[in-house]
């Protein structure tokens, strides 16, 4: 086995694409979405062994003080949300790097009622924010994302450019996509394609 | 596009999702003891009804679950979804020949 001669260091699936600056029609207003990488996330996917979703609902309100979120909702509490990706199935989203640590959050909290994964290695979360990032939406895919049909909390699994994401809407004019790391570059050219008409940001 | 209600996610587009053929199609208990036309019959030949069709799909980019829609083939026309195991809505049930 050839010896380790550098840490790894993780990078970032779009390090090659990433121009920081203004692109596209930037209009008076300004940039109409800002594109934000969000590395700062520790993702983990749960999903309720033999035991089954109730007791699994009753140890996470007891043990995370969060309640399971149903189809196409998510809950979110003190450094840490739970998205809802499949009937028996969530996305547990943490507001650090550090995974081990979430890890050992859900394994303590969860027990024997989850089988945890962590999935920060494997999936990208970009997030888009600004003014028009609903015009961008509106491009970018066929869910309704009109505010009385899409209000904040909401997250649907859907597909964008072809490829299976999750679409979150965590503030008024902030949403993240969670997408696989390896479409991560892929989709980032579809949006910001889809984003040239109203201006992006690229800090 | 056909609008679909996946019963667990709502109604989401289509290509969310793929199509698994005719629902309620017995697999023969004992394969290997059947002709090869009979297996054929199953493997390989559906209803195809021009009108009122009970279908299998998969909400693949979604909750990734396997149900039953009845849709009209010639019109379009959705008369509802239900998931696997339970019964059908009751449909007035038209063929066009």
């Amino acid at each position: 086995m050839p010896e380790a001669t550098e840490p790894l260091t993780a990078a970032s699936p779009l390090a090659a694409v990433w121009e920081p600056g203004e692109h596209g029609r930037i209009g008076p207003q300004g940039p109409g979405v800002t594109f934000t990488e969000r590395r700062d996330l520790t993702l983990a996917s749960f999903q309720a062994r033999r035991a089954g979703v109730e007791a699994l609902a009753g140890a996470a309100s007891e043990n995370l003080g969060l309640a399971l979120p149903g189809p196409n909702d998510s809950t979110a509490g003190d450094g840490l949300s739970l998205i809802w990706v499949g009937l028996d199935r969530w996305l547990a989203v943490a507001a650090d790097t550090n995974g081990p640590a979430l890890l050992q959050r859900l394994g303590e909290a969860l027990g024997e009622t989850a089988a945890v994964a962590d999935q920060s290695h494997g999936e990208y979360v970009l997030q888009l924010e600004g003014p028009q990032v609903r015009d961008v939406l509106m491009r970018a895919t066929p869910v309704d994302v009109h505010p009385t049909a899409f209000p904040v909390g909401r997250v649907v699994s859907t597909v964008m450019n072809h490829t299976s994401v999750q679409l979150w809407r965590t503030q008024a004019e902030r949403y993240l996509v969670v997408v696989h790391r390896g479409f991560a570059r892929d989709l980032f050219k579809f949006l910001t394609t889809m984003s040239r008409d109203v201006g992006y940001r690229l800090p | 596009m056909l609008l679909i209600p996946c019963p667990y996610c709502g109604e989401r587009a289509e290509n969310e999702f793929s199509y698994g053929g005719e629902a309620h199609k017995p697999r023969p208990e004992v394969p290997e003891e059947i002709s090869d036309a009979t297996w054929a019959d199953y493997v390989f030949l559906q209803k195809n009804t021009k009108g009122t069709y009970y279908e299998r799909w998969i909400h693949s980019h979604g909750c990734r679950r396997w149900f039953n829609l009845v849709r009209d083939t010639l019109t379009h026309e959705i008369h509802g979804a239900y998931r696997m195991g339970e019964a059908p809505p009751k449909v007035d049930e038209k063929t066009y020949v």
